[in-house]
């Protein structure tokens, strides 16, 4: 959130399911982030609250029928604008792969099981950059050298089984980075890794941000690779951003409940053995729909009556207005400490009869 | 003494091939020589990446998989040895929690029908012999019933359900109720140890910490002994008192929880503990970091001498790929490393080759 113009600017994306016969579902309301050169965009959240939806609407990977997409995504190449959101099928095939790109969270199934990896990534190069032959192969190989896979030439006539988990999410970064994208998502490139391999693929997307300048919207539910990675967090609940701020002051200085409760949440490995967790009590299913109140308020331990007066608003609190918060009761940095612990078992057994 | 004491396990996995002629042409040493020892009361914690045989090594421990050679011993009597029937009585003792809490309940049994399938098994509950010696047949079934209900319904009540919950079906809960259906399962049979394989890594992690609690509650409330089995060392580190780290089917450092995270002895106990994210920006920016190079060798063709000589930043021109090393206690207390030059990394006389390693960053320069 510095001052120049960002490179891709969401406005207020929502994506709507329509539920056959049932209720629809917002999975995504009203989202709200901009993505610069060179930095890192987090969209944090636990499962369902809309993170995945967000990216495939942004790839315009979202099936045609039955899904409403609104807001806009405009990116911004060179001196025209484009609403990534309207644009046509054939003229966003052109971007995905040489301005977008994405990297998934499953590599495996992502990469096609009968198509050695060299074809994979020569097929980018051919559709966009025009690449044939000897060339192509060549650039394939230069790919995978520069993501760390050892003896590329070898590993291109290799199909995806052969390869271990980490290599094939190299290989995968590889395909995403072919074209020198200007934006990249990655969503949850590091959850099905293991945590030394996660530490190699997080060292090397740092170092593609830094060195080509790429924008990268980081998608994960992790707040350990959040603080290391992440320049900038937006911090989702069912749907919409209860929280965005820097790194630094999002961590130090927490505002939502939600927040705070997460951070709250997480075993760290730095913390005293025994020292006590203070889960969020209940689950997603507690929740209430935004337009009645903040849908966070049956599981927080702040919660008023206010809460349920409509959508809080998003409140711009920090002294450089960066920090925002959706919350009516944010908790101010001197009451975190005192927080009450609440124990959870008890709702649990509530929750079970609305179930 | 020890609750339960497993000396030299191997689990080692045949590679068959061939259509007519099944030979053996190989093994996977999924777990290759571990020794270990729960104390009751306590929680072991044991921690290593995918594949490195923690799994197997639980599940080696209740006879789910067969045992090569090695032994468990429970009470004075050695598991590894006991015949089918025997084993089946004796995890009335041995109870498992496993990491998948829908694939591990039936989707067509009721809840009642699964916590109350392991009383029946074992025939736990009901009168006492004098009470039945003066019933009726009719009411002895009566009373073993009700009896029975009464404890699953406590179980359920332990880890924050309800007797509603009785006759309803595993689709019907959320994954973190689920996860504690699995845990009242074991429960129910008030076993001696209860291994939780990968408790919490299918769940939220706000759900995560609710059950970390739940773990913890029991086990003061009922002075349960677990051996947690997990690949989050945040995780370990938070519930155990004693944390052993595996690589490759071997153990290599064993320490008090505290010790390990202060001093951690073992090179792939510093890269794991240096690969383990932290919630904190300041902490993220400051502290070091040691990439690994490359992956896990394979476990059917595990390299000679320290299995981690391979990935070592550490390594020593003598010793590391000729000589295994084994579990021995530093500083003469309980922490044990599988190293031979602990001391000498520790001290600082050997420093890690930075060719090795796909990268260090020190934490003072970043």
């Amino acid at each position: 959130m510095g001052s120049s113009t960002p490179l891709l600017a969401v406005e207020e994306l929502s994506v709507v399911f329509d539920g056959r016969g049932s209720d629809e579902v917002r999975a995504v309301d009203g989202v709200s982030f901009t993505l610069e050169e060179g930095r890192v965009t987090g969209l944090v959240g636990e499962s369902g609250c809309g993170k995945s939806v967000t990216s495939l609407a942004l790839m315009g990977l979202l099936p045609s029928r039955g899904v409403r997409v609104g807001g806009s995504a405009v990116l911004r190449t060179g001196d025209t604008e484009v609403d990534l959101l309207g644009l046509a099928p054939g003229q966003m095939r052109d971007l995905r792969g040489s301005q977008l790109a994405m990297i998934f969270q499953d590599p495996l199934s992502s990469l096609n099981p009968v198509v050695p990896i060299g074809r994979q990534v020569t097929e980018i190069l051919t559709r966009h950059r025009g690449l044939r032959g000897s060339a192509a192969e060549k650039e394939a190989a230069d790919l995978l050298y520069r993501v760390g896979i050892p003896d590329p030439g070898r590993r291109l006539k290799e199909y995806p089984h052969q390869l271990s988990g980490g290599m094939r999410q190299r290989a995968l970064i590889a395909m995403a980075v072919a074209c020198r994208p200007r934006v990249m998502i990655a969503d949850e490139p590091t959850t099905a890794l293991d945590v030394t391999i996660q530490a190699q693929i997080l060292e090397l997307l740092k170092d593609l941000v830094t060195e080509e300048g790429t924008a990268l919207l980081m998608i994960t539910h992790d707040l350990g690779v959040v603080a290391g990675l992440c320049d900038d967090i937006n911090v989702l609940y069912a749907g919409r951003a209860v929280e965005t701020a820097p790194r630094a002051p999002l961590f130090a200085d927490p505002t939502h409940p939600y927040t705070v409760g997460l951070l709250g949440s997480i075993p760290r490995l730095d913390a005293p053995r025994g020292e006590p967790l203070t889960p969020i009590r209940g689950s997603v299913n507690d929740n209430i729909a935004w337009a009645d109140g903040c849908a966070f308020a049956p599981r927080c331990d702040r919660y008023l009556l206010d809460c349920l007066q409509g959508p809080p608003e998003l409140v711009v609190s920090g002294a450089d207005g960066t920090h925002a918060h959706r919350c009516v009761n944010p908790v101010r940095h001197a009451d975190a400490a005192a927080r009450a612990v609440l124990e959870s078992p008890s709702v649990v057994g509530d929750e079970e009869e609305s179930a | 003494m020890s609750l339960l004491r497993i000396e030299d396990l191997k689990v080692h996995f045949p590679i068959r091939r061939g259509v007519v002629f099944d030979r053996t042409i190989g093994h996977v040493y999924a777990v290759d020589g571990v020794s270990l020892s729960i104390e009751r009361g306590s929680t072991y914690g044991l921690v290593g990446e995918s594949g490195c045989g923690k799994t197997t090594l639980g599940r080696a421990v209740l006879r789910l998989v067969d045992i090569t050679s090695g032994s468990v011993v429970h009470e004075g009597r050695d598991l590894a040895t006991l015949g089918n029937e025997e084993m089946r009585r004796e995890r009335r003792n041995l109870q498992m929690v496993f990491q998948d809490p829908l694939g591990s309940l039936n989707p067509r049994q009721n809840i009642g029908s699964i916590l109350m399938e392991g009383l029946e098994t074992h025939g736990i509950g009901g009168p006492s012999e004098e009470e039945a010696a003066s019933m009726s047949g009719g009411e002895r079934r009566a009373a073993t019933r009700d009896d029975r209900r009464r404890r699953v319904v406590g179980a359920l009540e332990r880890v924050g359900l309800s007797a509603k919950a009785l006759d309803r079906y595993p689709h019907e809960f959320s994954g973190g109720q689920r996860q504690r259906i699995g845990i009242a399962r074991a429960l129910v049979l008030e076993p001696d140890l209860i291994i939780c394989d990968e408790p919490v890594s299918a769940l939220d992690v706000s759900i995560q910490a609710q059950v970390l609690n739940l773990l913890e509650e029991l086990q003061e409330e009922l002075g349960l002994t677990y051996l947690v089995i997990a690949h989050d060392l945040a995780v370990v580190r938070h519930v155990s008192d004693t944390v052993g780290v595996m690589y490759l089917g071997a153990l290599v450092e064993e320490a008090p929880s505290d010790a390990l995270y202060e001093t951690p002895l073992h090179p792939y106990t510093r890269a794991l503990m240096s690969a383990v994210p932290v919630p904190d920006p300041t902490v993220e920016d400051t502290r070091e970091r040691i990439l690994l190079a490359g992956d896990l060798p394979s476990p059917a063709n595990p390299p000679t001498g320290c299995r981690f000589h391979t990935r070592c930043p550490w390594r020593q021109e003598e010793l590391c790929d000729t000589d295994r090393p084994e579990l021995r206690p530093i500083n003469g207390g309980e922490h044990r490393v599988a190293c031979h030059h602990a001391e000498r990394i520790l001290s600082g006389e050997i420093l890690p080759n930075e060719e090795r390693a796909e990268r260090i960053v020190h934490g003072s320069a970043g």
